[in-house]
């Protein structure tokens, strides 16, 4: 049975029917299903200073929740993974995180659509995505580098956001807006 | 058609011989390589779960629950086929098991929708287009997208897609010419309907 026209042109373009990509967070979900947290050790030699501080950061992730409302940054695939493996990065990219997410919800509520925003955020989350993918495929010996690249990019677009959002909440407020430096001509 | 077939799996595992360290390391538990091995197939298995399913939400939880049957059930993996064909047919039996319980029928037919045949003649005057095509797979009913996918995206053949679905060889077949008629039919509606508009 030879091929007709259709199908022989579905064989030609077959990749090109793989437009649809998965939610980035697909990943942990995953990962977190077929890697569990081992459970911890027996309640009987938790400290009352261990106890107190789990107290303490639970109470600090509730304030946290109740702070941001915005969707979860979406770009967080191996963040877990890293974040096991280099502890402090945790707390860092939680930090950062957190602070995007409130200033792409001010910049959505403020109801600005300057493409040049959008595009250099846009590139600096690609960026970030390529050095997720570095670390993925190097050694221990390349981590620190990778993870302090993470780092800077996470405090650049934070930056730039902040920057961005006190300037159009400023125009607001006084009617004028300057543009902020890194889109001057 | 088998014998370019044969050499489209032959190229296939060539290509991802280059994958047999990659697999080695997500037995060891190795999260990265298991990540890297989820980059490398999720974007096309996420099509296929849409082109079976239909729907975004579905198709993520069938892609998850594949991928972490995929990395506990590594070790079981004994290297007859391709790692990507493999987790393929893992991605394909959740998507049938899937749709199993939702109770979609899978020998629905809808010949009466099947106004005429159109033959080669009529399709050289069609334009094909991609975005054409997959919208109006989308449009197919769930038995013949099914069957239309598994044969000419998935590069199953009608032996294979029996066994996939449990149904004849001789259902599978004919499934296939209804859905791939039923396609023509609407890409041929579609270009009427845009050229007298």
């Amino acid at each position: 049975m030879s091929k007709d026209k259709l199908e022989q042109f579905i064989d030609t373009n077959r990749e090109e029917f793989d437009i649809e990509l998965p939610s980035l967070n697909l990943w942990d979900k995953i990962d977190k299903t077929v890697h569990p947290k081992p459970k911890k050790g027996s309640w009987q030699i938790a400290t009352k200073a261990v106890a107190g501080l789990a107290l303490f950061i639970i109470a600090g992730l509730l304030v946290y929740s109740n702070m941001d409302n915005s969707p979860k940054n979406i770009n967080q695939a191996p963040i877990a993974l890293i974040s096991e493996e280099n502890p402090e990065f945790s707390e860092i990219a939680e930090f950062y995180s957190s602070k995007i997410n409130k200033n792409m919800s001010r910049l959505a509520a403020i109801g600005h659509h300057d493409p040049d925003i959008y595009r250099e955020i846009n590139q600096m989350e690609s960026y970030f995505d390529t050095l997720k993918m570095d670390w993925t495929k190097n050694t221990h010996k390349s981590d620190e580098q990778l993870v302090n690249a993470m780092i800077e990019n996470y405090r650049s677009r934070s930056m730039l956001l902040e920057d961005v959002v006190r300037r159009l909440e400023r125009k607001n407020n006084n009617g004028t807006v300057a543009r902020p430096a890194l889109f001057k001509h | 058609m088998a014998a370019e077939r044969l050499n489209k799996k032959k190229s296939a595992a060539m290509s991802e011989n280059t994958h047999t360290a990659l697999v080695k390391d997500c037995l060891t538990g190795n999260r990265k390589a298991q990540y890297r091995l989820y980059r490398l197939y999720s974007k096309a298995m996420f099509n296929t779960c849409l082109r079976m399913l239909k729907n975004r939400e579905d198709a993520e939880d069938v892609l998850q629950n594949s991928f972490v049957d995929v990395f506990t059930k590594l070790h079981m993996f004994r290297g007859d086929s391709t790692i990507g064909a493999w987790i393929k047919r893992i991605v394909i039996n959740n998507c049938i098991n899937f749709i199993k319980k939702r109770k979609i029928l899978l020998t629905e037919l809808d010949t009466n929708r099947i106004k005429s045949i159109p033959d080669e003649t009529h399709l050289d005057k069609l334009d094909l287009d991609m975005k054409k095509i997959n919208d109006a797979i989308y449009q197919l009913p769930d038995g013949y997208r099914v069957v239309f996918s598994l044969y000419a995206l998935e590069g199953y053949d009608h032996l294979e897609i029996s066994e996939i679905i449990g149904t004849t060889v001789s259902t599978s077949k004919s499934q296939y010419s209804r859905a791939k008629k039923r396609l023509k039919e609407i890409l041929i509606d579609r270009q009427n309907l845009a050229q007298n508009s």
